[in-house]
């Protein structure tokens, strides 16, 4: 079956033949009016003058990184810069835990000391979500090696503060985060397949 | 002679011509007269009726076939159930119009669909699989850091799996094919929801 606009522009051709061909049968009010084809014409017309935001930001022309406006179809993930021992390696923020506090709520701690408070986050859930454990080089206050618990939060609103930050792409994580650390996070975030 | 004439009036068929008589006598003359012949009953006098009364006659009247009317309405605005409806009469009337010829497809062209269809399924199948290895996967780390943390401090573990019951409900929108505009007016004004909500 057609539909109505197709019916009603196969009408106003119609309308337009028989008005040629100067029938006595024509209904002038039809042909007059703005026919169904004018109608899209007008549309297609207007859809090809409208300008789109563009996918392709600032940021992204820039390579800036700190920002979260880049890369918009991809997912990111926020790293720092942190001392351990003697060079400085791009980590996800992190802290130690104290006593007397859930993981979760050292998490939190830790993202409000490192990043600063303005930056809104949506913790998913109590659990971690991730693992990796690493060896001192050296014994550090009786301690072999650390155990990092990672955890899952969305960014919600807000910008950073306290310290440089800068927002990755998987493949931007796989360059810059060290071997193992990268592959424990990879571990639980969703794949990119392009 | 004035007698005839006027039983005259009682006949239906017309009669004599008039005649001009003038009756000379010198006594008194017998005369007999009959009552003029009424066909029908003398016209009642018509009495003059208050305006005021005419016009809410009229307002009655008026009221009354405007009553029906809405009457009428409110029957078209309830909904039929869907068992009494029919198809429109102008639908059926141009139901050639509305009519396709069937599609004649060659054998070439049914095989290439086929053959779509069937690449198709296998690319289906094989990111739904991926789907679920990532999903195994990420469960399996989460599993496996939830060990660890066992390992380390019991308190921590179970302090780890109670449930968040400030989580729910909870929605975050993904990546959008084209950003919106930065302080973009909206050409047909703003989009106010006015459905009605309804809640438990």
């Amino acid at each position: 079956m057609k539909f109505n606009t197709k019916m009603t522009k196969i009408h106003c051709r119609k309308q337009a033949e028989l008005f040629k061909a100067e029938s006595q049968d024509v209904d002038i009010d039809a042909v007059n009016k703005v026919t169904a084809q004018d109608f899209e014409d007008a549309a297609n017309e207007e859809y090809s003058k409208f300008k789109f935001g563009n996918l392709e930001t600032d940021a992204d022309k820039k390579g800036d990184k700190t920002s979260t406006e880049r890369c918009l179809q991809r997912h990111l993930v926020l790293v720092t810069q942190r001392k351990l021992g003697n060079d400085s390696k791009t980590l996800l923020p992190q802290g130690h835990w104290q006593e007397g506090e859930t993981l979760r709520q050292t998490a939190e701690r830790i993202v409000k000391e490192q990043i600063g408070s303005e930056l809104q986050i949506k913790f998913i859930s109590n659990a971690p979500c991730g693992f990796y454990k690493y060896k001192y080089p050296s014994e550090m206050n009786g301690k072999v090696g650390a155990k990092i618990f990672f955890y899952y939060a969305n960014y919600k609103s807000g910008n950073p503060t306290k310290s440089k930050v800068n927002w990755l792409t998987r493949k931007e994580l796989d360059e810059m985060l060290p071997q193992k650390y990268s592959n424990a996070v990879k571990e639980f975030l969703i794949e990119e397949t392009y | 002679m004035s007698i005839l004439r006027q039983f005259s009036r009682l006949s239906i068929c017309p009669t004599v011509k008039f005649q001009l008589n003038r009756n000379i006598s010198t006594t008194s003359a017998l005369t007999f007269k009959i009552t003029e012949q009424l066909w029908a009953e003398p016209m009642k006098k018509k009495k003059k009726i208050d305006p005021a009364i005419v016009k809410a006659r009229e307002e009655r009247r008026r009221k009354k076939i405007e009553k029906q009317i809405r009457r009428l309405e409110k029957n078209a605005r309830q909904l039929k159930p869907i068992d009494e409806l029919e198809v429109p009469l102008h639908l059926m009337d141009s139901l050639k119009k509305y009519k396709r010829p069937p599609v004649q497809l060659s054998v070439e062209e049914i095989e290439a669909r086929e053959l779509l269809q069937k690449e198709w399924a296998r690319y289906k199948r094989d990111e739904y699989m991926n789907n679920i290895a990532q999903v195994d996967r990420i469960m399996a780390a989460q599993r496996r850091a939830l060990d660890r943390l066992y390992e380390e401090s019991e308190d921590l573990y179970n302090e780890a799996i109670m449930p968040d019951l400030q989580l729910l409900p909870y929605t975050i929108s993904g990546p959008v094919a084209t950003p919106p505009i930065k302080d973009y007016e909206s050409p047909d004004g703003e989009y106010i929801d006015v459905s009605k909500k309804w809640d438990n």
